[in-house]
């Protein structure tokens, strides 16, 4: 198993609240510290999915088949050379305010 | 020489056998207690499970746990996950070490804790299984630690509670039992291995002071040797000291005589 973390924290952080611990390290052969691992997906507090894309993807998909999700898989998968450059296909505006509705959902920003 | 106690000595001969950066699956008492001596002599990567639900805790000096469901084993803790989870990882292989007392033990490491004399007219209850059968199933590496008398080494157990080797050969795995089984019996006389072939304990090593036929005089059948037999060195002052600062009032090693 690789697990793919937006952060590594301290054990000491760990051991303060193993209550919430869900894999134990036994089971884990690696450990990659990736900041927006999950995107276009979300990851609760730190980014939101970026819906805009999914929906785009989702109505495309449909309406032209396999041609278009070769292409798709061109773009974002078998394309980017690196995990960066995977991510800047998105766009750093996107990132940015994945983000931002992110903090404004958990921080209590919304009355 | 200092003094020792018999679980004393049945404590650090166990943690002696715990090699650093395994993971050992133990209860209270002799397993605990000689987990965290092997983590604080000579193995300070090992790590502990407890049944109860705690991954590698840090159990504080003279806070020694007196049940498996508690504070005292959660203190720390990476991970505190159900009881069913845990068992869960202890079946997909997880656990290099699991520890068990036996009220009766066979030739083949097949071990009983449920009955004395028949299921249907018991001459004694025993507390049963627990997490025991478990444990003599999944783990990778059991150790067996008990005392030495011919009632508890006998031919023939009168219910097999958990598992060691069965009938002998292949019938752990014939039984579906694709890993692990019984690798040490350790007592206060004597340690024993099984043969990874027959599934038989072979009298590997003496503690000291003890002689060959104080343990055949002790086992109620006939002992299989593996020579030259070796001998367990008796406890140093280090052992002991840390091993009584952990259990200070004496709650498992027993009062010294």
């Amino acid at each position: 198993m690789i697990v793919s973390a937006e952060r590594v924290v301290d054990p000491e952080e760990i051991r303060r609240s193993g209550d919430r611990t869900v894999i134990p390290f036994f089971a884990v052969d690696a450990v990659v510290e990736l900041p927006y691992g999950a995107y276009p997906h979300e990851c609760y507090g730190l980014y939101e999915a970026d819906f805009a894309h999914l929906e785009t993807y989702a109505r495309r998909a449909s309406a032209e088949g396999e041609a278009w999700v070769r292409s798709y898989l061109e773009e974002f998968f078998h394309g980017p050379s690196s995990f960066s450059e995977y991510l800047a296909r998105f766009g750093l505006g996107s990132l940015l305010e994945t983000g931002r509705r992110a903090r404004i959902l958990v921080g209590g920003g919304i009355s | 020489m200092t003094k020792y106690t018999r679980t004393e000595l049945l404590t650090v001969s166990a943690s002696r056998l715990l090699e650093d950066g395994k993971i050992v699956f133990a209860g209270v008492g002799i397993p605990l207690l000689a987990s965290i001596l092997a983590q604080k002599i000579h193995a300070p990567s090992l790590t502990i499970v407890v049944e109860g639900g705690a991954i590698a805790p840090e159990v504080a000096p003279r806070w020694v746990p007196l049940s498996t469901n508690e504070m005292r084993v959660a203190r720390r803790a990476l991970m505190l996950p159900s009881i069913t989870d845990l068992f869960l990882y202890a079946q997909r292989g997880f656990f290099d070490y699991g520890f068990l007392g036996a009220a009766q033990i066979d030739p083949y490491g097949n071990i009983n804790t449920t009955v004395i004399g028949s299921l249907e007219r018991p001459r004694v209850r025993l507390p049963g299984s627990g997490g025991a059968n478990d444990i003599a199933s999944h783990c990778r590496e059991v150790i067996v630690v008990l005392p030495h008398e011919p009632r508890r080494f006998v031919k023939r157990v009168d219910f097999i509670t958990s598992p060691g080797y069965l009938s002998g050969g292949d019938s752990r795995r014939r039984a579906g039992l694709l890993f692990g089984g019984v690798r040490w019996v350790l007592t206060d006389l004597a340690l024993f291995r099984a043969d990874p072939e027959t599934g038989k304990l072979r009298l590997k090593a003496l503690q000291a002071g003890v002689r060959l036929e104080d343990v055949e005089g002790c086992t109620g059948f006939p002992v299989e040797v593996d020579l030259p037999l070796e001998e367990i060195l008796p406890p140093t002052e280090e052992e002991l000291r840390v091993l009584r600062e952990l259990d200070w009032n004496r709650i498992f090693i027993g009062e010294a005589s």
